[in-house]
C-alpha cells in the first residue's frame, strides 16, 4: 500500500515538471529565435495586395562554407553577395516562380517592417526555396543541425498559422516516411497553413527540417534539412527568366529517373482471381484490395489497387507525380450477357486526369482497339494529354478489359501523371505483357 | 333581321343588325362600341360594319360593308392593305385592326366535321378517367421494374427494386401536377388526369424505346448512330408529351409542332453544353462499347502494333 502511494505520488510530481520543462523550452526557442522567422508574402502587384502567405526562416550559411558543404559563391545573388538567406517552401512563392511579372515577394519581420526579396533557387521535387533579401538583416540566423533527429525527439515548429501571429508548435519527431518517393519527416504536431516554410527545431534551436504539409490531426511532414544543403550547393543563382526551365527540367529528369527504376527492375506478381498481375512495383506503391462476393449481387469480383503517395506540387491546381494502377477479375453466373457486358462497360473506366486549366494541358485525345496478348483478347483504351509548360511530359490512362470469355472478364486500368513519351509506352508495353491467365 | 359571325382568335361571336341597321355595327376601344376590341393598337372608333341593305349595288356573295373610321394604322384585309376607306367583305374573309385579326362568317358559312374522338371526354362518359391514369401509372410503374429488374446486377429484391422502381411514376405524377396548376390558371380547367396519363405513356414510351433501344445497340454494334437515336427518340417522345401537355393546358394552336419544337431546343442546347464543356474541363472519355463474344468485332492487334500507334495518337495532340 505504502509503495503504491509513493508510486502515485511520483506521478503527480513527475508529470508537471516534465510538461513545465516542455514548455520553458518552447519559451526559450521562441524567444530567442523570433526575430528570425518570417512571414512571407506574395503580393499581387495589380492589387498591391497580398496573394498567398507562407513563414521563412534565416539560415547562417558560414558553417557550411566553413565546412566545406557549399561553395563559396554558391547561389549567392549577384549584387548582394552575403552569408545569410531566407528559406521557405517551394509551394509559398509558387505563384510568382510562374509569373515573376505579376508578383512579387516581401517577408515580413516581427516588427511589420516589411523588405523585398527574389526567389533565387527553388527545389520543387522537395519543395523547398531560397529567397535573396534587398538589404542585409542583423539577427540572429538559424543554423543546420550536424546529427539527424531520432524518433521520439521533441520538436518545436516555428510560423506563422493564417496569418494570425508568430506561434510555437512543440511535437515528436516520428523518422522518415515509409516508402516515400520524396524524403519527409513525420512531424507529430498540428502545423497549419501559413506555417509552410518555417523551420522545425530540435532542443538545441538547430534546424532538423522545414514545415511542409498537414494531413490529419497531430500528422504533418517536414522536409529533411539536409535537402536545403543541397539547394545550396548549386552553381548560381536563377534569373526569373530561368524559372519555368528549371522546374520543367527538375520535374522530367526526376520523373524519368523513377520509371527508369520502376521499368528496370523485375515485378512481383500477386495471384488474384485466376490471374498473376503485377504486384507492388517498390516500396514507393502502396496496394489495398477488396472481394465482392456473390450474395445479394450477381457477381463475384475481386479488386487489387495500387498507388504512389505523394506527388509532386506545381501550383494551386496542378501536381504532377501520381501514379497508380488498378487490377482485378469479375466473374458472373447469374446475368445474362447483356447485363454483364454492360456491368463491363460502366466499369470501363479510370478516376480521369485531374482538373487542370486549359492553360496548364492540352485537351487529351484517345486510341481504342481490340488487342491479343497470348489467348486473351483485350479491349484496350488510351488516354493523353500533354503539360503546356513542361513539353513531352504527359499524363497517360490505359484501361484494358477482356473481352473473349462469356461471362467473366479480367481489368486493368493505369494512371500516371507526368511521364515522358517512351516510357509511357514501355510502362503500358509492360502492364498489358504481365497480366497471365491461371486457367 | 340579319346575323353575321364574328370569330377573333378561338371565341366567335354573333352579330345580329336590329332595327336600326342602318346604323351597322360600331368597332373599336371605345366603351359605347357594338364591339370592343381590347388592343391598344386600336382607336376608340375603328372601323363599322354594315349591312348590304344600305348600298344599292351590292357585289354577289357580300356579307357586309366595312367602313373605316379611323386611319391611324392602316386596316389589312386578308393580310393586304385596304386601298381607300370602305369595301365589301364576304363570308370567311379576315381584316385586321391594329393587331387583332378578325373574321366574319355567314351564318350559313360552311363547318368541318367535328374530330370524331376526344380521349379525355370518353373517358369521362365512361366514367374511367380516374381509372385510366391510375392504370397508366400502374403500367409505368410495371415497365419500371422491369427495366429495373434487366438492368440490375443484383438478386432482385421487391421491398429495393420495388422501391426504386416507383419513384419514376412519382416523378411523373408531380410533373403532371405542375401542368395541371398551369392549366389552372390558364384555362381555368386543371385536367390532372388528363396530364397524368399522358406523361405515364410518355414516360413509358421512353422507357420501352430506350430498352430496346440499348438492347439492339448492342447486339448490332451500330456505335455512330447512337447520338442520332438518342437525339430523334427523346425530340419525338418528350415534344409529343409536351404536344399533350399543352394542348390541355393553354389555347395554343400547333401544340405539337411547338412541343417538338422545345423539345428540339432543349436537346439542342444540352447538347452544346455539354460539348462545351468537355472542351473547357479538358475531358477525355475512353470508348465503352464492349460486346459479348458472338458479337463481330474488328480483328485484334499485337501489343506492338498497338503501341506502335501511340505515336500518331501524340502527333494528334493540338500544339500550344
Amino acid at each position: 500500500m505504502c509503495c503504491v502511494e509513493c508510486l502515485l505520488m511520483a506521478l503527480l510530481v513527475s508529470l508537471p515538471c516534465a510538461a513545465l520543462e516542455a514548455s520553458s523550452m518552447a519559451t526559450r526557442l521562441f524567444d530567442t529565435y523570433r526575430s528570425s522567422v518570417y512571414q512571407v508574402q506574395v503580393i499581387d502587384n495589380g492589387s498591391s495586395s497580398k496573394s498567398s502567405i507562407g513563414s521563412g526562416f534565416l539560415l547562417n550559411t558560414a558553417p557550411l562554407l566553413q565546412s566545406g558543404s557549399i561553395q563559396e559563391g554558391s547561389n549567392q545573388d549577384h549584387d548582394h553577395n552575403r552569408d545569410n538567406v531566407i528559406v521557405t517552401n517551394y509551394h509559398v512563392v509558387s505563384a510568382y516562380v510562374e509569373n515573376p511579372d505579376e508578383f512579387q515577394i516581401r517577408v515580413l519581420d516581427q516588427r511589420k517592417g516589411a523588405i523585398a526579396a527574389r526567389v533565387v533557387n527553388f527545389d520543387v521535387i522537395h519543395d523547398l526555396a531560397i529567397l535573396a533579401l534587398d538589404r542585409p538583416i542583423a539577427v540572429r540566423a538559424f543554423v543546420l543541425a550536424q546529427a539527424l533527429p531520432r524518433k521520439g525527439d521533441r520538436v518545436y515548429s516555428l510560423g506563422n498559422p493564417f496569418d494570425l501571429a508568430m506561434t510555437i508548435i512543440e511535437g515528436t519527431h516520428n523518422g522518415l516516411v515509409d516508402g516515400a518517393r520524396y524524403d519527409q519527416y513525420l512531424f507529430s504536431g498540428s502545423l497549419n497553413s501559413g506555417m509552410s516554410g518555417g523551420p522545425a527545431l530540435n532542443a538545441e534551436g538547430e534546424v532538423i527540417g522545414i514545415n511542409v504539409a498537414k494531413g490529419e490531426e497531430q500528422i504533418s511532414f517536414l522536409v529533411p534539412a539536409h535537402h536545403i544543403v543541397a539547394l545550396l550547393a548549386s552553381e548560381k543563382a536563377l534569373e526569373p527568366s530561368q524559372y519555368q526551365s528549371h522546374m520543367a527540367m527538375a520535374v522530367k529528369t526526376h520523373l524519368a529517373a523513377y520509371y527508369d527504376k520502376v521499368l528496370s527492375a523485375s515485378w512481383p506478381v500477386h495471384l488474384l482471381g485466376g490471374y498473376r498481375y503485377p504486384d507492388a512495383l517498390n516500396d514507393s506503391i502502396k496496394c489495398w484490395g477488396h472481394t465482392i462476393e456473390k450474395g445479394k449481387s450477381l457477381f463475384d469480383e475481386v479488386h487489387r489497387h495500387c498507388q504512389t503517395q505523394d506527388m509532386i506540387y506545381l501550383n494551386d491546381t496542378l501536381s504532377v507525380g501520381h501514379f497508380s494502377y488498378d487490377l482485378g477479375s469479375i466473374t458472373a453466373d447469374g446475368l445474362n450477357r447483356f447485363q454483364f457486358y454492360n456491368l463491363l462497360a460502366e466499369n470501363f473506366s479510370v478516376s480521369g486526369f485531374q482538373y487542370a486549366d486549359e492553360t496548364e494541358v492540352t485537351p487529351g485525345a484517345c486510341l481504342d482497339d481490340y488487342v491479343q496478348v497470348e489467348v486473351m483478347t483485350w479491349r484496350v483504351s488510351t488516354c493523353v494529354r500533354q503539360y503546356k509548360r513542361i513539353p513531352g511530359l504527359y499524363d497517360a490512362e490505359l484501361v484494358a478489359q477482356r473481352i473473349d470469355l462469356p461471362l467473366s472478364s479480367t481489368r486493368m486500368s493505369v494512371s500516371v501523371a507526368g511521364i515522358g513519351r517512351d516510357q509511357m509506352q514501355a510502362l503500358h508495353r509492360r502492364f498489358l505483357e504481365q497480366v497471365r491467365w491461371e486457367k | 333581321m340579319g346575323k353575321i359571325i364574328v370569330q377573333r382568335g378561338r371565341f366567335s361571336y354573333p352579330i345580329i343588325w336590329g332595327e336600326d341597321a342602318n346604323r351597322g355595327m360600331l368597332l373599336g376601344r371605345g366603351f359605347h362600341c357594338d364591339y370592343i376590341i381590347p388592343d391598344r393598337f386600336v382607336d376608340a372608333e375603328q372601323v363599322r360594319l354594315c349591312p348590304p341593305t344600305v348600298e344599292a349595288s351590292v357585289p354577289e356573295g357580300a356579307l357586309c360593308h366595312l367602313q373605316v373610321l379611323d386611319q391611324t394604322n392602316p386596316v389589312l384585309i386578308n393580310g393586304s392593305v385596304l386601298d381607300g376607306f370602305s369595301c365589301w367583305l364576304r363570308s370567311g374573309d379576315r381584316f385586321t385592326v391594329g393587331r387583332t385579326t378578325l373574321t366574319v362568317y355567314s351564318p350559313m358559312h360552311p363547318v368541318r366535321e367535328a374530330d370524331s374522338f376526344v380521349l379525355n371526354h370518353w373517358f369521362m362518359r365512361h366514367g374511367i378517367r380516374t381509372w385510366a391514369a391510375l392504370c397508366a401509372i400502374l403500367v409505368l410503374f410495371a415497365v419500371a421494374l422491369m427495366d429495373q429488374s434487366l438492368t440490375t446486377y443484383e438478386t432482385f429484391t421487391w421491398h429495393d427494386d420495388a422501391l426504386q422502381s416507383i419513384f419514376i411514376p412519382g416523378m411523373v405524377v408531380v410533373w403532371a401536377a405542375v401542368w395541371a396548376f398551369i392549366g389552372r390558371l390558364l384555362r381555368g380547367q386543371p385536367l390532372f388526369m388528363a396530364h397524368v396519363v399522358f406523361a405515364c405513356v410518355g414516360a413509358t414510351a421512353s422507357l420501352l424505346f430506350w430498352g430496346v433501344y440499348d438492347y439492339v445497340m448492342f447486339m448490332t454494334n451500330l456505335e455512330g448512330l447512337a447520338v442520332v437515336i438518342d437525339f430523334v427518340l427523346f425530340v419525338l417522345i418528350f415534344g409529343l408529351t409536351l404536344g399533350f401537355h399543352l394542348s390541355f393546358a393553354s389555347s395554343l394552336r400547333h401544340t405539337f409542332v411547338i412541343g417538338v419544337m422545345l423539345a428540339f431546343g432543349l436537346a439542342g442546347t444540352i447538347g452544346l453544353m455539354s460539348l462545351t464543356d468537355d472542351k473547357w474541363a479538358q475531358a477525355v472519355d475512353h470508348n465503352k462499347s464492349l460486346k459479348a463474344p458472338p458479337i463481330p468485332h474488328p480483328s485484334p492487334v499485337s501489343v506492338d502494333a498497338y503501341i506502335s500507334a501511340y505515336d500518331a495518337l501524340l502527333q494528334s495532340l493540338p500544339e500550344e
